[in-house]
């Protein structure tokens, strides 16, 4: 379980979050979805740890969950080939596995810079459900995903994380539907 | 085969452009005609011929190149090992920057003169090159670590990589250019300085030694000879290293 009370968070000057609070239970799938710049990234990139809260609190039930994450950005590691990116902290079965469900099984000795968006994409989510976390992140995972591949991206993800915790960032609410998640839309001030 | 076409052979362009120095090195030589203040081309061969068959040159060959890769190594590995604790620690760094900065404005000569009673003479120019590198070899590691993309740094902070893998998924591949481009640079350097000491310090077997001998006696073809042997050995161990690294892939893009 996740206990967001009452964040607030600030870059500089600029106020992303004030007052945020939400309970996200053990198997929930939530999607927030919410204009650009209106806090969505800020409030993964806090959950996950990569920026600390100015005041409120952020409780995880048990402690110190491992979120497998697909950033906003693909980042692979241009020097690792598809396979080693994929199974950077899990399994090369699991990883060699993933990536011939997602139809990169040809890429798997591949580097990133030779793919195409589309497959950088996929690349970054078999990343993710390579990785046995207890929380599943996904920040526009669908982003530059064709209409037929983001279902069957989406169905993998149900597979992998069928009884965790799936937080979706989304600018598009329609993407909710594809994981069957809670749509929850913020506004500028990323209040609920 | 028109001139542009051989200037495209890297061995003939090296080749021309040096026959072309030597050219100009014998007109003047040739126009000053005295070999004390600048021997010909020739001459330089005729003395250095006449050296390597001595067995006291190959020794203080050896003794010579046996200090400038101690004082690389350990100057690199100094450099390096300094770049990453200032990294990860800010108050080392501003703690050494003043030491560092003062290493490279104060003359060479100065900290010759400061460190001959520390040392033998048989180590000085290990300290010296040590000392000269020190510096060098960290601005670049210190800059390419500070340009490491952060966000596979996130990446390996959300997978909870360890720190040997995040050195040598990430940091490494990152660095690697710079601090062979750094190494390549410290070679040179650790020569010039390395024999610059030699000079000064004349250890029984060197290079320096050698020099600075055949200064007293006025001996300039034999200055040049052995000036344009530590030329020589820069060169080939700057070439041996390329050489080494691109034959085990370390170059990559």
């Amino acid at each position: 379980m996740i206990d967001i009370k009452n964040i607030t968070f600030s870059y500089g000057e600029k106020q992303i979050l004030k007052n945020f609070s939400i309970k996200i239970s053990d198997t929930d799938r939530i999607c927030f979805s919410g204009p650009s710049g209106c806090g969505k990234t800020t409030l993964a990139r806090l959950l996950i740890g990569l920026e600390k809260v100015e005041s409120g609190k952020i409780r995880y039930l048990p402690p110190n969950p491992r979120f497998s994450t697909v950033f906003q950005e693909d980042r692979l590691i241009s020097n690792l080939t598809v396979l080693e990116n994929v199974a950077l902290s899990g399994d090369k079965e699991k990883a060699r596995e993933l990536l011939t469900v997602l139809g990169l099984k040809e890429q798997i000795n591949e580097y990133p810079d030779t793919l195409s968006g589309g497959m950088c994409r996929k690349v970054s989510v078999a990343r993710a459900l390579c990785y046995d976390g207890d929380i599943l992140i996904l920040d526009e995972a669908f982003n530059g995903i064709d209409h037929d591949g983001r279902e069957h991206v989406a169905k993998l993800i149900l597979q992998h994380f069928a009884k965790k915790t799936i937080i979706m960032i989304s600018h598009i609410k329609t993407d909710a539907q594809l994981l069957d998640a809670k749509l929850v839309e913020l506004d500028k001030c990323c209040r609920v | 085969m028109t001139i542009s076409t051989i200037f495209r052979n890297k061995f003939i362009k090296a080749l021309v452009c040096s026959l072309f120095w030597i050219g100009v090195w014998q007109i003047v030589s040739l126009i000053i005609s005295l070999d004390l203040i600048l021997p010909s081309p020739l001459t330089v061969l005729k003395a250095w011929t006449s050296l390597v068959v001595q067995v006291e040159f190959w020794k203080s060959i050896g003794a010579s190149i046996l200090r400038t890769l101690g004082g690389f190594l350990i100057g690199t590995a100094a450099g390096s090992a300094l770049a990453f604790a200032t990294y990860r620690l800010p108050l080392l760094k501003t703690l050494f920057l003043p030491m560092l900065r003062a290493i490279r404005t104060v003359p060479v000569t100065a900290i010759i003169l400061l460190a001959f009673f520390w040392f033998t003479t048989d180590t000085l120019p290990i300290f010296i090159i040590f000392l000269m590198l020190l510096p060098m070899v960290w601005s670049e590691v210190y800059t390419a670590l500070c340009q490491v993309d952060i966000k596979l740094l996130e990446v390996a902070e959300v997978y909870r990589l360890s720190g040997i893998k995040r050195l040598q998924l990430i940091i490494f591949p990152s660095i690697r250019n710079s601090f062979l481009s750094a190494c390549t640079t410290a070679i040179g350097f650790a020569w010039k300085a390395g024999i610059a000491t030699e000079i000064q310090n004349t250890p029984f077997f060197s290079i320096g030694k050698q020099i600075q001998d055949a200064k007293y006696v006025l001996e300039m073809p034999q200055v040049f000879a052995w000036t344009a042997t530590v030329v020589v050995l820069s060169v080939l161990f700057e070439k041996a290293f390329v050489l080494l690294v691109r034959k085990r892939g370390m170059y990559k893009v």
